[in-house]
């Protein structure tokens, strides 16, 4: 999945995470959880790019190697901040690194533990500045106006974040990733640990931003109802892999893997009179990763065909849909699979 | 006396107080609660994080932390008998209330690890359940587990009913749970967001499981989530709770269609849909005050987008009655009430 849009602010290429697994009783030695396994997307810059998919499917791993949090076990990571040539970031040393990473940052899924009990809001918003020695006084400023700008008082500054509720917890985080102004804004699982209402302020909040400060997102979520609400494009991930991409709209009316057609219908609509799918697949996410001669998700899916459990099934560009619409299914084109009425 | 829906009831809580004693002071989770769940009927309960929902079914359980105290109210069961048991009354260690717990209630919890020891195997853990709530000897009992594990969908459940729940995946875990809560034939479950861990396709296997098993057996449903999309599926009573009381109840289709207090209006605003539009989410106003302060009068008024002014800060608004099974608690209809 690689089209090579020249105003793509990130590329990823054929991205591999493999961690050697613990040996155990189950598991043979020599065996490998693949975390993240072949991934490629482009992120559009302005846009917000949505990366959804279950529990374990390697959702923060294709965050963190974004990031080069950890190092990948293959593959390329191209970014671009504007106005400058696109650097490959596996091939960047440590100091080469830390210029390019105030343009790249990180909102994290859990606003309580994600912020230092000890530190005061200031200290945790100052941090990146003073990694990046700015004068004392423009600290307290670029603070003040961080705190207005996520709908937070300057006042705020001297509290500690055990005074503050979740939702506002996340606006700290939230104004610590744009201390630096950065372009792209990695946010893993942003709302989920939020409540419904206070989900709907963040949500509202991160919109906003990008609309006055031209951030791309890369959003991170396992809630389709979220990602529908604020993606332009979406990325469904399973068993480290990603089984289908386009744009949001297309994706939810028109899903080609039966995967997304799956998730899209298992949804529980809040209306009582909507009838609710509950058989959509079969069981559960198989153990993956070795072995597997077909496709992943094979076992739990009502289409498949021989195909399917004995070859892996390419991505395919399905050019018929208008948008650009790329599946790793077999029978992506012949298939017509239900999404949202 | 009959539930709204006109069946008989089997549980119900009345105007019940919970107290936290803290360092910190004294914290009021719970305030005057009034709930109940008919025979065979699926109740939910909704409301935003620490308004209560966790604590009042830990009280029914009378499985409170030590912290906690009931300071007020009633939580009367019904049992197989006919007879009627006042729960706060019984001792939390007592044979009936160990008895109660699991025989005639019982609960699921959203982490399902909680649930199991480690260190056993499921299946010894499900026969000591049956051991204890029946006549069974042991041969029974351990049939009696394999048919459990069966009966919720795990494959090969004679292999399986000797594994450790570290053995199994998450789906299975809260399946196994579901099995373990049931073995004994509980007339209640109370289940505390059972799925807000899983895939959707995996939670939409897990509940309608819950509902086969209650056509099955004539279980009553207490279900606690914050997801309103479960809760429009899966029950047909709602119970909308605001610090600890609550504010709104009646039917699934009169609560989504027809919702009354400001609150439950808000709420339903602000989720965002699969199918909806792209437009900024309504929002609740304010934060949720803490269960150390509880506010006077409509402890909501402070949140309010339809505040009446001083007689929402100091009077606490009863329950008005709208058609058959419709109540609300707020001043905006207090003459509109049928
Ligand atoms: N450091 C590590 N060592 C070994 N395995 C790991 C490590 N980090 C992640 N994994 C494994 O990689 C897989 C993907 O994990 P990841 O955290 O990326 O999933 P996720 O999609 O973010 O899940 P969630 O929605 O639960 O956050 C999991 O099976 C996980 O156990
Ligand atoms: N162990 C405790 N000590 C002190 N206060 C507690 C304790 N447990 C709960 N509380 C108080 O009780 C209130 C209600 O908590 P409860 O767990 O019932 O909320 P909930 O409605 O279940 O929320 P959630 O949706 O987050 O699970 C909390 O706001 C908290 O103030
Ligand atoms: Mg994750
Ligand atoms: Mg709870």
């Amino acid at each position: 999945m690689n089209t090579k849009t020249a105003d793509d602010i990130l590329r990823v290429e054929d991205l591999k995470k493999h961690y050697a697994a613990e040996q155990g009783f189950f598991r043979k030695a020599n065996t490998y959880v693949k975390a993240v396994d072949g991934v490629s997307f482009g992120i559009q810059r302005g846009e917000t790019f949505g990366l959804v998919g279950e529990s374990g499917c390697g959702k923060t791993t294709v965050a963190r190697l974004v990031l080069r949090a950890v190092e990948p076990t293959d593959g390329d990571v191209w970014f671009k901040p504007q106005g400058k040539e696109a650097v490959n970031l596996v091939h960047l040393r440590p100091r080469e690194l830390k210029g390019v990473r105030k343009d790249m940052q990180m909102v994290f899924q859990d606003p309580f533990s994600s912020l230092n009990p000890r530190l005061t809001v200031f200290s945790i918003i100052a941090e990146p500045l003073m990694a990046h020695k700015w004068k004392a006084n423009e600290q307290r400023q670029r603070v003040a106006e961080l705190l207005e700008l996520v709908g937070l008082s300057s006042r705020d500054m001297r509290r500690y974040p055990h005074a503050f509720s979740g939702g506002q917890r996340q606006r700290i985080c939230i104004a610590r990733a744009l201390a630096l102004s950065p372009s792209l804004v990695v946010a893993d699982e942003p709302v989920s640990a939020l409540d419904v209402s206070v989900q709907a302020q963040t949500l509202n909040l991160l919109n906003e931003l990008q609309n006055t400060l031209g951030l791309t997102y890369l959003f991170i979520s396992h809630d389709l109802s979220v990602v529908r609400y604020v993606c332009d494009t979406i990325a469904v991930m399973y068993l480290g892999k990603l089984v289908e991409q386009t744009a949001v709209d297309q994706l939810f009316t028109a899903p080609k893997h039966p995967y997304t057609s799956a998730l899209i219908a298992s949804v529980p609509a809040p209306n009582p009179k909507k009838k609710w799918q509950t058989q959509t697949v079969r069981g559960e996410v198989s153990a993956g990763g070795n072995g597997v001669q077909g496709c992943d998700f094979a076992p739990r899916c009502p289409y498949k065909v021989d195909e399917c459990i004995h070859k892996v099934p390419g991505i395919r560009n399905l050019p018929a849909s208008g948008a650009k619409h790329e599946a790793a299914c077999h029978r992506a084109q012949e298939l017509s699979l239900k999404g949202v009425e | 006396m009959v539930t709204a829906k006109g069946l008989p009831w089997i549980l119900r809580v009345n105007d019940l107080y919970v107290e936290f004693w803290t360092h910190d002071g004294v914290a009021r989770p719970v305030n005057g609660l009034t709930l109940q769940v008919g025979k065979g009927q699926s109740v939910g309960v909704v409301g935003e994080s620490g308004c209560g929902k966790s604590v009042t079914a830990l009280s029914v359980l009378r499985i409170l932390p030590k912290a906690a105290r009931i300071s007020g109210g009633k939580i009367e069961l019904q049992l197989r008998d006919g007879s009627t048991r006042d729960l706060t009354q019984l001792s939390t260690n007592s044979n009936e209330m160990r008895r109660i717990r699991g025989g005639e209630i019982a609960m699921i919890f959203q982490e399902p690890m909680t649930a199991f020891s480690p260190v056993h195997t499921i299946g010894n853990q499900l026969c000591e359940a049956i051991l204890l709530h029946t006549d069974c000897d042991e041969k029974e009992a351990k049939e009696r587990s394999v048919e459990s594990l069966r009966s919720v969908g795990i494959p090969e459940p004679h292999v399986r009913i000797d594994e450790y729940p570290f053995q199994f995946s998450g789906g299975m875990r809260q399946r196994a749970m579901i099995a373990m809560a049931l073995v004994c034939n509980p007339r209640i479950l109370i289940a505390d967001e059972p799925t807000t861990a899983l895939d959707v396709t995996v939670q939409a296997q897990v509940l309608q499981l819950i509902k086969q098993m209650q056509s099955q057996i004539g279980l009553a449903l207490y279900l606690i989530t914050h997801d309103l999309g479960v809760i429009a599926q899966m029950v047909d009573y709602v119970y909308v709770m605001y610090l600890g009381c609550i504010v709104e109840e009646g039917g699934v289709d009169d609560i989504f269609e027809t919702p009354l207090h400001p609150y439950t209006r808000d709420l339903m605003r602000s989720i965002p849909t699969v199918s909806g539009e792209r437009k900024p989410l309504s929002t609740i106003g304010g934060v949720v005050p803490n269960a150390y302060s509880i506010p006077s009068g409509c402890s909501f008024h402070t949140r309010c987008k339809d505040m009446q002014g001083e007689v929402c800060r100091s009077e606490r608004p009863a329950p008005r009655r709208f058609g058959e099974s419709h109540r609300v608690s707020c001043v905006l209809y207090e003459d509109a009430a049928r």
